[in-house]
């Protein structure tokens, strides 16, 4: 009852607060009234009673406050009131407050932002059940560096039949023998894709606790019958795949097609559910080549384990020590476990690591290392800004003082100053926060795959708390520091102080203890960036073994069941003989493995008259290139002794094969490794036997696993001497264009060989434009084909030109951009057609670009029209049309286009007679070409401008200018200026370099035939001067005006043909 | 200036809560009537009597009213509660315990 009365009379005091204000008010007044009427009645004057009255009860201010603090609300009105004043005052130093607001949105922007990557990535447990329980499982192989290898297929079995700590172990494999990389090809529906995929055995379930959404996992027994030649033909799809490629329509038992075999879908695997955060998309059973599988030397298999409820890390990792000692005895055979001491190059160890921390790997240091430099910028920020707010701090000491004087309590200031720190931390910690979400996702988007566990990044419960943590501290941290000091002496003191504007000696040494602070902070950081730039720097520098510039590179992977190795070979022979034959393409191989970054083979490898320390005929070869082509030449790696492949070994029976440096050393020691032998598998690239192969050839090393890491040893062999290849190779082209030019080329000679194989991770090894070339984005494919025009422009030997029917296909695009872009292909390929004179294609270009723009102000386009006109000599409003297009032009600033109609301007001049007009129109447009940098209008208008001056009768001066155009104006103009060279005098050959490739069109056909007429009329050969006026004649329906004045011509030269000329001479 | 504090605080109380135990009366009418039975010995200031008042109030011990005086003014006036009546009853019961203890001592002693 109390309780409520209690409740309702605050209650009363909060929401009725004016009403109370003003009762408060009353009762004081009240309480005054009668102690003046006393005073009166005891015989005072009024006002004297008045004064004594207020004399003796003070002020009645403070005694409200007093009344307020008992009404025990004072807590929140204080704090409404305080923030109000807070924002008043802060809104009255906007640069204060900014400053203060962004520095510390920056701080915990950062903070959070690296701290989100922290808490998802290395701190929140995985996603199964008992996630501490799961441990990762590697061979060591100390002896030669080699560390966190897989195990081998019968290692695998063993261990897991004889261990004792653990409650499950599982098995997974990203490569192998039947599917070489991480990505298969799959068809949904008609649509190829490359999805990622991982082969996973029954027990790696049991062992991760995780259960198909729908259907069922695969059974003991199809994940270990290890025969026949491929795997079972099942699989289990991912969710996120099931839902996007799919549709989630109901697909368990159904069949798909993955690696060109109908596989029967077993199960779909709930969401989010992965191995190893290898983004998995299809599960298939694990499998392993027969031969494969009795191979200790061959290392496919990843395990993970999951450890008995109560045995520790330690004691496990003791028994698999102990196992690995005993190995021999338990499994009856003698070839995994060492025989003397010390160790050697085959032995290993196998090793324990926490399945979280196998997943971050070496990410977790760099992390760290970032979250402690954003920690010491938000230290920096921090000292910044409690500088800042004391210095401010000091100009408000009179203010706080003054405050003080009028009654505030000291806790009462310093709330004011914590709300104030508390408001510019809130507003800095929710820009903070936006930044971080936004910087997140930046980070994820510019680096996908250099930090583990991307996908599992968001902005959660525990991130927000430290970003509330960090904006809290901050603020209480500025609420002391600006209220800065350890007591206030007497206010009397204070304010003779405030007004000298003297500091007292705690902020004195404060300040000094903050800059000091604070240079040592910055130190450290700028040392720490230092060092990583350093690192950075020293990593480009590091020879990867290869010349990287002007490579293009992309894979392609031919299904296992449609082909066999022979005809395998033959398709991939077919797309390099292709693509070789592109023109710009320098060179073209394939291989098995991409340097610089590829996973290593580790293939036991016998070899002729060897015995290792240990006594056995074989060592392990780290990484096995297969090749294709010229890949030395191609890749620019250097034959350090013996020599490369060549092609008279294609047809010789002796195999033959090529060394890096570290296996020669390592194997044949200061041997001649030229003429020793060595046996690879046949089984690794497709062929049937195990054949001798000669070494015949020792090349410089190269970095395979990341440039920073030692190269490992490497065996090359030729698959064109074979005749057989892998399922999946990467091409690497050695080229002058960008992937951009070539991924069109690339697509259309795959799918002619086949078109059910996607091209994938097509990129440039030295290229930003890398994804740009890759995305299939609207966008992306717009700008390119603009760029493919542009480049056609100027180089058309080096590039295809877009046609407008790929143009056409943005027509229908719904993003207004897309379409613009889409339309600067078309202006671009516009200003060809006029410079080839080419009236018809013109035309077709303009359709497409009418469809394509969007308004019609598009003055590309209107300029194209003019042209088109102007060239189908069609001149009844020419002028007109130029001058309403010089002034849309000017009006919208648009150079190129009041340069193009100028330059129409001058012809029509020149048409219509005013020779004056013409040569100043003429010389204006080139001008403002040069000074605006515009290449192919400053050739159009210099171009006019050489026919306006032979038409002037200076024919020199026109000749001048042809021939300085002839030097540089792209292939594209060759006819025009041909043409024109000709018609003044000129030397009837073209003057460019005339080894180079030449486009066809009306212009350059005109241009031959017209030398071709020449060269008969200086030869005086009669029938010749016939046949090549006819011909002459009928290639002149190019431009009117030049086929006016070539009808001339032929008129003058070659009088009595028969088609006599009806136009007069043009003496103007 | 004095403060709540100044006074012991809950012996304000008991004597704000006594005098209005016969009748509700406004602020200026308890400072009188307490300056007058005690003869002038004892002074309530208004900075202490308004915000007792007012903590009362909170507890829920008194609660105001707005009448009119006999001079027609409107004015705040305060009676006793159910609860304040036991708080007084508590309060009387604590002073006379307190009061005759200290009386013993200072005489005795």
């Amino acid at each position: 009852m109390r309780i409520l009365d209690k409740a309702r009379l605050r209650l009363r005091s909060l929401c009725r607060r004016p009403n109370v204000e003003f009762e408060l008010e009353a009762e004081l007044r009240f309480h005054l009234d009668q102690l003046i009427e006393e005073n009166i009645s005891s015989g005072m004057p009024p006002e004297e009673a008045r004064r004594a009255a207020q004399r003796m009860i003070g002020g009645i201010a403070q005694y409200k406050e007093e009344c307020r603090d008992m009404r025990r609300v004072n807590f929140v009105e204080d704090l409404v009131q305080d923030v109000r004043y807070t924002i008043r005052s802060l809104a009255k130093s906007p640069g204060f407050t900014g400053v203060v607001v962004a520095t510390l949105a920056l701080g915990i922007g950062a903070n959070t932002a690296i701290f989100t990557i922290v808490h998802g990535v290395l701190l929140r447990p995985l996603d199964y059940p008992k996630p501490d329980q799961l441990m990762y499982l590697t061979a060591e192989s100390p002896a030669i560096g080699g560390t966190r290898n897989a195990l081998s297929a019968p290692e695998y079995t063993e261990f897991r039949q004889m261990n004792q700590s653990f409650a499950a172990v599982g098995a997974y494999s990203t490569g192998g023998a039947a599917y070489t990389t991480r990505e298969v090809n799959l068809t949904a529906g008609d649509r190829p894709l490359r999805v990622r995929s991982i082969s996973v055995d029954a027990h790696l379930l049991k062992a991760l606790s995780i259960q198909p959404e729908q259907g069922r996992f695969f059974s003991d027994e199809e994940t270990a019958r290890w025969t026949g030649t491929l795997p079972p033909p099942i699989a289990i799809l991912s969710h996120e795949l099931w839902r996007t490629a799919f549709g989630g329509r109901p697909l368990v038992g159904q069949k798909v097609e993955i690696e060109g075999r109908p596989h029967e879908i077993v199960g779909i695997m709930p969401p989010g559910a992965d191995v190893m955060d290898n983004h998995t998309q299809v599960w298939l059973p694990l499998w392993v080549h027969p031969s494969t599988a009795r191979q200790r030397g061959v290392h496919v298999l990843y395990v993970i384990a999951r450890l008995k409820d109560g045995v520790t890390f330690e004691a496990a990792q003791t028994e698999l020590n102990a196992f690995v000692e005993d190995w021999g005895e338990r499994a009856g055979t003698k070839d995994h476990v060492p025989t003397n001491r010390p160790l050697r190059a085959v032995d290993h160890t196998l090793q324990l690591r926490a399945l979280q921390d196998a997943i971050v790997g070496n990410a977790s240091r760099p992390i760290w290392v970032l979250q402690a430099a954003v920690g010491f910028v938000l230290l920096i920020v921090c000292a910044n800004l409690a500088n800042l707010t004391m210095a401010r701090a000091g100009s408000r000491r009179r203010e706080f003082v003054l405050r003080a004087a009028l009654g505030a309590s000291r806790g009462r200031l310093l709330r004011q100053s914590v709300t104030e720190g508390a408001v510019m931390s809130g507003a800095g910690g929710i820009l903070g926060l936006w930044l971080a979400s936004a910087g997140v996702r930046a980070l994820i988007r510019a680096y996908p795959t250099s930090i583990p566990r991307t996908s599992e990044l968001t902005i959660d419960l525990p991130v927000l708390l430290v970003a509330l943590g960090l904006s809290t501290g901050t603020a209480l941290l500025f609420g002391f520091v600006s209220l800065g000091r350890g007591r206030t002496s007497s206010v009397a003191t204070e304010l003779k102080e405030g007004a000298r504007g003297a500091s007292g000696a705690w902020r004195h040494y404060a300040r000094r203890g903050l800059v000091i602070a604070q240079v040592a902070l910055a130190v450290m950081l700028v040392i720490g960036a230092g060092l990583l730039v350093q690192t950075v720097y020293n990593l480009t520098r590091i020879d990867a073994g290869f010349d990287r510039s002007r490579l293009v590179t992309f894979s392609m992977t031919l299904p296992m069941a449609n082909s066999d190795p022979d005809t395998r070979a033959q398709a991939y022979q077919r797309v390099l003989d292709r693509l070789r034959s592109v023109p710009g393409v320098l060179g073209t191989v394939a291989m098995s493995g991409l340097p610089p970054n590829r996973t290593p083979d580790a293939i036991a490898t016998p070899i002729e008259n060897y015995t290792s320390d240990d006594g056995r005929p074989f060592e392990i070869i780290d990484y096995y290139q297969f090749v294709m082509g010229d890949y030395f030449g191609t890749m620019g790696i250097p034959i350090v002794a013996g020599r490369g492949f060549e092609r008279t070994d294609n047809a010789s029976q002796g195999k033959v094969a090529i060394v890096n440096e570290t296996l020669a050393k390592r194997i044949w020691k200061g041997q001649n490794p030229i003429g020793q032998r060595l046996r690879p598998p046949g089984g690794s690239f497709g062929a049937t036997d195990d054949v001798w192969h000669t070494v015949i050839g020792v090349a410089k090393d190269v970095r395979q696993r990341g440039v920073e890491r030692p190269a490992g040893t490497e065996l090359y062999v030729s698959l064109d001497q074979h005749g057989v290849s892998p399922p999946s190779m990467n091409v690497v082209m050695r080229t002058t264009l960008p992937p951009a030019a070539l991924s069109g080329t690339i697509e259309r000679v795959v799918r002619e060989v086949d078109a059910a194989v996607p091209v994938v991770r097509l990129r440039g090894m030295d290229s930003v434009l890398a994804d740009l070339a890759g995305s299939s984005r609207p966008t992306t494919a717009a700008w390119d084909l603009t760029l493919r025009a542009l480049r056609w422009s100027f180089h058309p030997d080096a590039a295809r030109a877009p046609e407008p029917v790929q143009v056409g296909r943005f027509i229908d695009q719904p993003d207004d951009g897309v379409r613009r872009v889409a339309a600067r292909a078309c202006a671009v390929m516009e200003r060809v057609c006029i410079a080839t004179l080419d009236a018809s294609r013109l035309a077709t270009w303009i359709d497409v670009h009418s469809a394509l723009a969007s308004s019609g102000d598009d003055v590309a386009l209107q300029s194209a029209r003019l042209w088109q006109r102007l060239l189908i000599g069609d001149t009844a409003s020419q002028d007109i049309g130029a001058k309403a297009l010089f002034d849309e032009a000017s009006r919208q600033k648009i150079a190129a286009q009041v340069i193009e109609s100028t330059v129409v301007r001058a012809l029509v001049a020149l048409s219509a007679g005013s020779m004056d007009d013409a040569v100043e129109l003429a010389r204006r447009g080139s001008r403002m070409a040069q000074s605006e940098c515009l290449p192919q209008l400053e050739y159009l208008a210099n171009l006019t401008l050489a026919r306006v001056r032979r038409y002037g009768g200076r024919p020199h001066l026109a000749l001048h200018i042809l021939a300085a155009l002839a030097r540089v104006a792209p292939p594209a103009w060759s006819g025009w200026i041909g043409s024109e060279t000709l018609l003044g005098g000129g030397d009837r050959a073209y003057p460019g370099n005339s080894g180079s490739f030449l486009p066809d069109g009306p212009a350059m056909t005109a241009h031959t035939r017209l030398a071709s007429f020449l060269d008969a009329t200086r030869a005086g050969d009669r029938e010749r001067l016939n046949q090549t006026a006819i011909e002459l004649q009928r290639s002149a329906s190019v431009w009117p005006d030049l086929a006016r004045e070539i009808e001339t011509l032929v008129a003058v030269r070659a009088p009595p043909i028969k088609h006599a000329v009806g136009h007069e001479s043009p003496n103007r | 200036m004095a403060k709540p504090t100044d006074f012991v605080q809950g012996t304000l109380d008991l004597l704000i809560l006594k005098t209005i135990s016969l009748e509700p009366k406004h602020g200026w009418a308890i400072a009188k009537r307490i300056q007058q039975v005690s003869q002038e010995a004892l002074q309530i200031q208004q900075g202490s009597l308004y915000p007792a008042l007012h903590r009362l109030e909170q507890q829920a011990w008194i609660k105001a009213e707005w009448r009119p005086t006999e001079t027609g003014r409107m004015a705040k006036f305060y009676s006793l509660t159910r609860s304040g009546r036991k708080q007084l009853e508590r309060e009387l019961a604590n002073w006379v315990r307190l009061s005759t203890a200290i009386n013993i001592v200072v005489q005795e002693a």
